[in-house]
């Protein structure tokens, strides 16, 4: 490996008289006894060799042995080894050739430190922090809708997607925020781009934003309809929110973490009760709703929860979802891992060369790369990169443990998600993830259905369908499309094996809705305030006193049309005849990957820019990737003559059997139910051409800029001016030697000079 | 720390777990600022817990944060 960059100063680090007994030791290790460190010996090749070999034994019995009977530990193995041996080389390529990073400059976090917003953080509690604020509903979604193709693709998908982009994106969007102070995407891609491509970026951002909070909405719809435990169980996480936020706020303000455990025993009691309000006929009448009211409700939440005061439920529910994040993800790992499920799924399943089926519809390419997004690309996560999390690294080289190892965790939840889902029995899965429409809600036409795709080895009745639905403790499992049920099942399917046996099924089947629920309400209410803030400040230009967040008037209007804008999605999926997922899922993922080309085409500029040259293909083939596929899908969306793909030839198809006087067509039984479609259709449609317009519009503007800066014309300078920096802190999880050694000096040096301490002394 | 003040290594591991778990919550929100206010060598005496919270919670009403899908 060619070592790092960072110009040595000559003895700066040398043995010999110091300058000084009081002099601060360096703010970075001497690049010298780094490479020292780093040199190959035969213990370090050993180790390296044992990974690739582990991976490569995983690789090699998930795609060519494949057997009869696939154990889900080798996705273990498979994913693991990529990831570590990708962090290693290809995060670390990207690092010395196109970051460079600068371990005695300060970061926004030191030279901006305010013991609020900017605080140098450990670099592992930032790890979990960042990962805790990228992973949500989104990773757990995508791959149990993609398995519709078998285990294989969404797996190749998900590893190499991630190593080669998803994290590739999180690392730079990272590290050119935190040479900007922090700043938002927004505002670089307007610094960048110039006003043209600022407002592209701009449109594209808030109306992605809509439909991602419009779809994750759907997800929970999907999950609670009709289903009176869970109705209960995710309604008592209001109230339970609640009384934490009134706990903080007068009892005892500060305690968040006694708080949460507080809160998360409360939730283990709201999904325990569950069962007993799904058995009386009170409950089973009082909450068992219907998914267009179910959608109502969460419009009216969403604006409550955007206008009321972060304490009393935003924030007390964010404590919440961390907490069960992280304790749900490694219980999952660790079950996983113990349980070892064998998988269901064939390799490659019959739909992978078909545009039709059920589930999502659409061939492959493109569609399987935009229905996994979160996991393997998510342009959201440019958001977080940008905007929190920079303004809290202690130091820039640890941006590529916190952006592109914090990514590389959020693909392993999707692998996870995906094993889940393929361990269930493909029947079932079918059953779960047809539309209502198809399968008519009922457990002999889901069978009937099922049965008569005619696929190899999945064969269902109606009675194992009815005794699974018994065994997870709800009415029915058909047609519960949106993955959060499919998963759920998996889930419980692992989970029950570990702890409680078959009695306890149920329990895990709710336990995972719950906390899907949980991450998903908290997006749809974060989500709606960023979109209120940013339409604020669009209409701030018209009138100032949108910009001033207490002027009660501005703020409700603004929340009032982000809702709508979401809201009349949502009632447009949740009402839709053909399904509303699965025609849908696709705009979500279209939507998110385009964000995704949006923020790196703004790091390919930038770091064009910088003067980098070869190296900006590592940006330029993820970005030409994403643009390809997510504009390819969206063409195919506007454009196909097939109906099953295309929105507008669908459109066409139901406005002219309605000319022509028909009162029924494909999915749609009645004339009312194709009238639907037609306007859906016609909005979706609207929809995916305005995606792709703002998006092909930043991406033109930044290749253009590209250009420029590769001819030397144009190199603006955005970066913040140099400060030396006067802390340290080791770069990866464990510090190495030199670090250690370097740690123990400052440690020494801060003990006489408490006042230079920016961390209170919490270094371990 | 100095050594002896570190205790046994179950008493340290246990201290670094809940410094962990309260760093990744947030928990330990009041005792950065309090370090920040010692290294900054303001004049004037520190928000109370209570006040502090309040203030960060009407801070972030003020500039949400997104959180992803």
């Amino acid at each position: 490996m060619p070592s790092t960059p960072v110009p040595a100063t000559p003895g700066a680090d040398a043995p010999g008289p110091r300058p000084a007994a009081d002099a601060p030791p360096p703010a970075h290790v001497d690049p010298a006894q780094q490479a020292a460190h780093r040199r190959w010996t035969p213990a370090k090749i050993a180790l390296w060799a044992v990974i690739g070999l582990l991976g490569g034994a995983g690789w090699f019995m998930l795609a060519i042995y494949r057997g009869e009977n696939v154990n889900a530990i080798w996705f273990v193995f498979a994913a693991v080894c990529s990831y570590l041996i990708a962090y290693r080389f290809y995060g670390k390529f990207i690092e010395n050739r196109l970051v460079r990073p600068d371990d005695s400059r300060a970061t926004p976090a030191e030279y901006a430190h305010d013991g609020k917003d900017f605080v140098p953080t450990d670099r592992r509690i930032l790890f979990g922090h960042h990962f805790a604020a990228i992973a949500g509903a989104g990773p757990l979604v995508g791959p149990v809708i993609a398995a519709q193709m078998g285990y294989l693709p969404g797996t190749i998908w998900i590893v190499a997607g991630v190593i080669l982009a998803g994290a590739v994106q999180d690392f730079l969007v990272l590290v050119i925020s935190m040479r900007r102070g922090g700043r938002s995407l927004g505002k670089m891609a307007r610094d960048e781009l110039g006003l043209v491509g600022g407002i592209a970026a701009f449109v594209a951002t808030l109306s992605i934003m809509l439909i991602i909070v419009a779809i994750l909405a759907m997800v929970v719809v999907n999950a609670l309809g009709e289903s009176a435990w869970g109705v209960w169980s995710v309604g008592l996480t209001i109230p339970i929110a609640i009384f934490m936020g009134f706990y903080l706020r007068y009892l005892r303000p500060g305690k968040v973490f006694e708080v949460s455990v507080i809160g998360c025993a409360l939730l283990l009691l709201a999904i325990i009760s569950g069962r007993w309000v799904a058995e009386s006929g009170w409950g089973a009448e009082m909450f068992h709703i219907d998914r267009p009211v179910l959608a109502v409700a969460i419009i009216v939440y969403g604006f409550l929860a955007a206008v009321l005061p972060v304490w009393v439920l935003l924030a007390p529910r964010d404590y919440l979802s961390t907490f069960m994040k992280i304790g749900t993800i490694v219980m999952l790992a660790l079950a996983i891992i113990v349980v070892r499920p064998v998988i269901e799924s064939p390799a490659v399943s019959e739909f992978a060369s078909r545009t039709d089926g059920p589930v999502f519809t659409g061939a492959l390419f493109p569609f399987l790369f935009v229905t996994i997004a979160c996991g393997a690309l998510s342009g959201f996560h440019a958001m977080i990169s940008s905007g929190t999390s920079p303004k809290l690294v202690e130091k820039e080289s640890q941006a590529r443990m916190i952006g592109y190892g914090g990514m590389l965790m959020e693909s392993f939840v999707a692998i996870m998600a995906l094993v889940a889902a393929v361990s269930i029995d493909q029947g079932i899965y079918y059953a779960m993830n047809s539309s209502g429409a198809a399968t008519g809600g009922t457990v002999e036409g889901a069978a009937q259905f099922v049965n008569s795709l005619g696929l190899t080895g999945v064969q269902v009745d109606a009675a194992t369908l009815e005794q699974t639905a018994r065994d997870v403790g709800e009415e029915s499992i058909v047609s519960r499309t949106g993955g959060a049920p499919t998963l759920a099942v998996g889930l419980a399917g692992i989970m029950h094996e570990v702890v409680g046996g078959a009695g306890m099924m149920a329990f895990w089947y709710h336990f995972a809705i719950m906390f899907e629920a949980l991450f998903i309400l908290t997006s749809v209410d974060a989500g709606t305030r960023v979109a209120r803030f940013m339409l604020a400040d669009l209409l701030g230009g018209a009138d100032k006193r949108f910009r001033d967040p207490s002027w009660r008037f501005g703020a409700w209007l603004t929340t009032a049309l982000m809702v709508a804008g979401w809201g009349s999605i949502l009632l447009m999926g949740v009402l839709d005849p053909l399904g509303g997922i699965n025609t849908l899922f696709p705009l979500f993922g279209i939507a998110n990957q385009l964000l995704a080309a949006v923020a790196l085409s703004i790091c390919l500029v930038i770091f064009a820019r910088k003067g980098r040259r070869w190296a900006l293909l590592a940006v330029a083939v993820p970005m030409l990737f994403t643009a390809v596929i997510t504009v390819y899908g969206s063409l195919l969306k506007i454009f196909s003559p097939d109906p099953k793909v295309g929105y507008w030839a669908n459109h066409l198809a139901y406005r002219e059997a309605l000319a022509a006087g028909e009162t029924q067509l494909g999915l749609a039984t009645t004339a009312e139910d194709m009238r639907t479609v037609v306007f859906n259709t016609a909005v979706q449609g609207s929809l995916s051409i305005l995606f792709v317009v703002c998006a092909l519009i930043v991406m033109v503007v930044a290749l253009w800029r590209t250009v420029q800066a590769l001819r030397g014309q144009n190199l603006l300078e955005t970066e913040d001016p140099y400060v030396a920096s006067e802390l340290f802190a080791p770069s990866g999880m464990l510090a190495t030697p030199a670090e250690k050694e370097l740690q123990g000096r400052w440690r020494e040096y801060l003990g006489r000079h408490p006042e230079k301490d920016l961390t209170g002394g919490g270094h371990g | 720390m100095s050594a002896a003040e570190r205790g046994t290594p179950v008493l340290e591991l246990l201290r670094e777990v809940r410094r962990f778990a309260r760093g990744i919550l947030g928990s330990d929100a009041y005792d950065r600022y309090l370090a920040h206010h010692r290294v900054s060598g303001a004049a004037h005496a520190p928000l109370s817990e209570r006040e502090f919270w309040r203030e960060k919670y009407a801070a972030q009403d003020r500039s949400p944060e997104g959180r992803c899908c």
